[in-house]
């Protein structure tokens, strides 16, 4: 019995690493794009000299795609891919034994909402702790401006 | 260049930035390597884990609302009429998605300009951040408030689009059903059990095969519940399909249910492996017809083996004609696909499962155990038989003559247990119950009952001549429950229910224009004869023996013709029965002391002969009471050696009780006899209410002590008679008190 219930643990652990890997990448992959959008319009200063580039999402992705290609879109995929699995796939696997840590042994329908959100939470802190570098990897792996603006920076 | 704060620790030159432009400048994305080496040369290994504060307090935030959130707001909207199927799913992760952007989104805008500096690439405003705390003050201050809301919309986008791969993800379980190990024990229990059975053959998974239990076998031998009758269900079915009010149990052991949804296993949509419950199963049978388990329990016919796996009981009679019309359940399965069928089965079905220490277990019957566990069994009760009771009990109210209510009865502790116990059994209304309390103390009729049982165990053992009389009588505490009639004192001291079930021998009958009671064979009853009416007519024709003289004979007789043309026509049988002895009724009931050892089997075959020359003169009855089998003499032959102890037991009450050879069929008579009755001899389980009867008539001779299966049984029997014969005995005080006594009286019918 014993043993069981450790195959258990280690095949599910696998597999839901694996499960949550696909899924985080099927997902990550389908929202590159605003993902980009988003970086560019978190980056850019309003209220400077500089005029604004970037109003909204759409506006952003269009904009994009016009002065950099689409294929911009979805630049640097290959460390937001890595970024979204392992952090991903950490997060599911991690979460659940928190939860049973925070909750203690209880069935899952009777756990609490603010224990259920602390073990969230912490499933995600501890995961990206662990995940990070992929993470700054894919921060500055995305194209910030287009390269022209770059470039006028650079030559100042 | 080490500081406290990680994200001012990196540094950068000029030269990083201009290698990082460069890299820009080719409108080609930084390589990986580069930007690896550039940030492990700007802030060494800590560079990795730049940015590393706001981004743990985005993951936490974020991840927080979003599995937070998801299930609280999946809650919410079902509470609130929200279907619990996508439309749930994606509004409570849209909510939950909206709710992680809302409060993580700051938090994210600085991460990212953070993370980007660490990068070397600066953001366009060339504004530089010493940290964290640094980014939250000037950022509002240098681009107002609104810019920690930067990139909203696309990230409410991104965390949507996370909660619902998060939430498709927990759904559908799709790779490899990585979320069945949630704490529900049902999914644990399938998700350990699921393995070794894989590996078996087809065959093993098909019901009806007996699985000794021994704990080290239980991985060879695979798993599976076991139902009542031994059928195996086994866990590969991720549906299992009981009828819904079937699922009462009266196991002494604990008592387990699941809910419709609880039982469900999730399982990718439209390929559900299933365990139909043999309310669906004999859909090829004609209707209303009894099948025995043991030949629906053939799967071959329905499924292919190791998809679908039948249990053993007749559909609760209001579904019926729906599960017969939707007779190949497996196509309708496929045609259905996963959610009509699920919601069609959580409609019409639901799960019981009980608990129950198997008998070989070595482990202590009082542990708490996991639902569904090697040994765990369904504790079903047939509930055609609990349907007659309430159709017999509803018929009764309806034909009892409105009177005024008492305003409060009283009701003893045992009365109120009883009622109580009979209300779990027959899921009759609790007020009828109790109505029916005031007028008979279901003590009384239970207690009546049972003497019922040993007088039928008693007058078919020695009316066929399986005992001698003085053995038996002897051996069995000959208590019957008489009326003690003042106006009939030689009446023969049948019970009132059973004079109005059964033939009754009566003077008064067999002189006066009589009373004359429709009862309960319907052709529904004559092909099934239901328990009670086969226990009824045994008891009401001892007493005929008993007591009378040379007039009961002709009573008999009369009561016999009555029954054969009844018989006959196949509709209905009616029984004579006196104005006096529903007088008698009238004025209570008081049990006359016990007649010992006056039976007269001589003066019972003498009868059973007129029978069978009246029936030789009429057309052939179509089918043959056991009653009267017993009396035209069919013998009672040995019983065939079993291995089974309750195997056995319940033999042998069946053999004694309906006067058949176990093992055998002897004829094409008696093989539709035995077809028609459903007291197969074939049959390897008690479940038939018949069988129920017969182990009840066995216990009641006091040769097995209830417990277990029979003791299940016998409850359930009692249950049955004990309503049922509630129903007709009130309806009939009734009847009597308010009509005349020669008037004709209509009565319930059962069926």
């Amino acid at each position: 019995m014993a043993s069981g219930e450790a195959d258990k643990v280690s095949t599910s652990a696998m597999q839901r690493f694996i499960a949550a890997g696909i899924g985080a990448g099927v997902a990550e992959m389908l929202t590159l794009p605003i993902d980009a959008a988003k970086v560019r319009l978190q980056l850019q200063c309003s209220g400077a000299s500089q005029p604004i580039r970037y109003t909204g999402l759409f506006q952003a992705m269009h904009r994009i795609g016009r002065d950099d290609g689409a294929a911009a879109l979805w630049r640097g995929f290959q460390p937001a891919l890595l970024r979204q699995v392992t952090y991903t796939g950490m997060s599911f696997v991690l979460y659940e034994p928190v939860r049973n840590a925070i909750a203690g042994d209880v069935p899952r329908e009777e756990i609490p909402f603010i224990k259920r959100v602390l073990a969230g939470g912490t499933a995600g802190a501890l995961s990206i702790i662990m995940m990070n570098p992929t993470e700054v990897v894919r921060t500055i792996g995305m194209p910030t401006a287009s390269p022209h603006r770059a470039s006028s920076l650079i030559e100042e | 260049m080490w500081h406290p704060d990680p994200c001012a620790r990196v540094t950068f030159t000029s030269r990083q930035i201009k290698t990082q432009m460069q890299a820009h400048r080719g409108l080609s994305t930084p390589k990986v390597s580069t930007v690896l080496s550039n940030v492990y040369s700007g802030a060494g290994l800590r560079g990795f884990w730049s940015g590393c504060q706001p981004n743990v307090a985005r993951c936490f935030i974020g991840n927080a609302c979003e599995i937070g959130c998801y299930d609280e707001a999946k809650t919410r909207l079902i509470a609130a009429g929200v279907p619990d199927g996508p439309l749930g799913h994606f509004g409570a992760s849209g909510i939950a998605g909206t709710v992680s952007a809302i409060f993580s989104t700051p938090v994210d805008v600085v991460k990212t300009r953070l993370m980007a500096q660490a990068g070397g690439v600066p953001t366009e405003g060339v504004v530089q951040y010493a940290g964290v705390v640094d980014c939250f003050m000037r950022m509002p201050a240098i681009e107002g408030v609104a810019s920690l809301y930067k990139g909203f919309v696309p990230s409410t986008c991104m965390h949507n689009a996370e909660a619902r791969a998060w939430t498709c993800l927990w759904l559908t379980r799709t790779p490899a059903c990585t979320m069945l190990a949630q704490s529900r024990p049902l999914s644990h229990a399938a998700w350990r059990l699921r393995e070794p059975s894989r590996s078996q053959s087809p065959h093993a998974k098909l019901p009806g095969r007996s699985c000794t239990s021994s704990r080290t076998s239980r991985r060879s031998r695979g798993f599976g519940v076991r139902t009542h009758e031994g059928v195996r269900i086994p866990l590969e079915s991720d549906l299992v399909f009981l009828p819904k009010t079937q699922a009462v149990h009266t196991f002494p052991g604990r008592r387990r249910y699941f809910s419709a949804r609880q039982g469900l296993l999730p399982r990718p949509m439209q390929s559900f492996n299933v365990a139909f419950s043999p309310a669906i199963a004999p859909a090829r049978t004609s209707p209303g017809r009894y099948v025995s388990p043991g030949r629906q329990a053939s799967p071959g016919r329905h499924v292919s083996p190791g998809r679908t796996v039948f249990a053993s009981h007749l559909p609760v009679r209001s579904r019926r004609k729906e599960v017969e019309e939707e007779s190949d359940l497996p196509r309708l399965a496929h045609r259905m696909g996963g959610r009509r069928l699920r919601r069609w089965a959580r409609d019409n079905f639901w799960e019981s499962v009980v608990a129950m220490p198997h008998p070989d277990s070595d482990e202590d019957q009082g542990a708490e155990r996991p639902y569904f566990q090697p040994g765990a069994r369904f504790g079903i009760i047939n509930q055609n038989g609990f349907a007659e009771a309430e159709a017999a009990i509803e018929a009764a109210r309806h034909s009892t003559p409105p009177r005024s209510r008492p305003t409060a009865v009283a009701i003893t502790s045992s009365t109120s247990a009883a009622v109580t116990r009979l209300t779990r059994l027959s899921r009759v209304d609790r007020a009828v119950l109790i109505e029916f309390a005031e007028t008979i103390e279901l003590q009384e009729a239970e207690r009546r009952l049972r003497q019922h049982l040993r007088t039928a165990a008693r007058v078919i053992l020695q009316s066929a001549g399986a005992l001698p009389p003085a053995t038996s009588s002897a051996a069995l505490p000959p208590a019957l429950p008489t009326v003690a009639s003042p106006a009939a004192p030689s009446m023969a001291p049948g019970d009132v229910g059973s004079a109005m079930l059964g033939p009754v021998a009566s003077p008064a009958a067999a002189r006066a224009p009589s009373m004359a009671l429709p009862t309960v064979a319907s052709p529904a009853a004559a092909r099934a004869p239901s328990m009670a009416l086969d226990l009824a007519l045994a008891p009401s024709m001892a007493p005929g023996d008993d007591e009378s003289d040379s007039s009961t004979e002709a009573a008999d007789e009369d009561g016999w013709q009555m029954v054969d043309t009844a018989a006959v026509a196949g509709s209905r049988w009616q029984v004579v029965m006196g104005g006096a002895a529903s007088e008698g009724t009238a004025a209570g009931l008081t049990d006359v002391p016990p007649q010992r050892g006056r039976s007269k089997p001589r003066r019972r075959r003498a009868a059973a002969t007129a029978v069978r020359h009246r029936t030789k003169g009429a057309a052939p009855p179509p089918m043959m009471s056991a009653v009267q089998r017993a009396v035209a003499g069919v013998p009672v032959c040995e019983l065939p050696p079993t291995a089974n102890p309750t195997l056995r037991m319940m033999h042998q009450a069946a053999s004694r009780f309906y006067g058949l050879q176990v093992g055998t069929v002897r004829s094409p008579a008696e093989a539709t006899y035995v077809d028609e009755c459903a007291v197969s001899a074939r049959v390897v389980s008690p479940s038939s209410s018949a069988s129920a009867a017969a182990a009840a008539a066995t216990a009641a001779n006091g040769e097995c002590a209830p417990n277990g299966e029979a003791g299940a049984l016998i409850t359930a029997a009692e249950a049955l008679v004990a309503a049922a014969r509630l129903s007709i005995d009130k309806a009939i005080a009734a009847t009597a008190k308010a009509e005349a006594p020669r008037r004709r009286l209509q009565m319930c019918e059962v069926k």
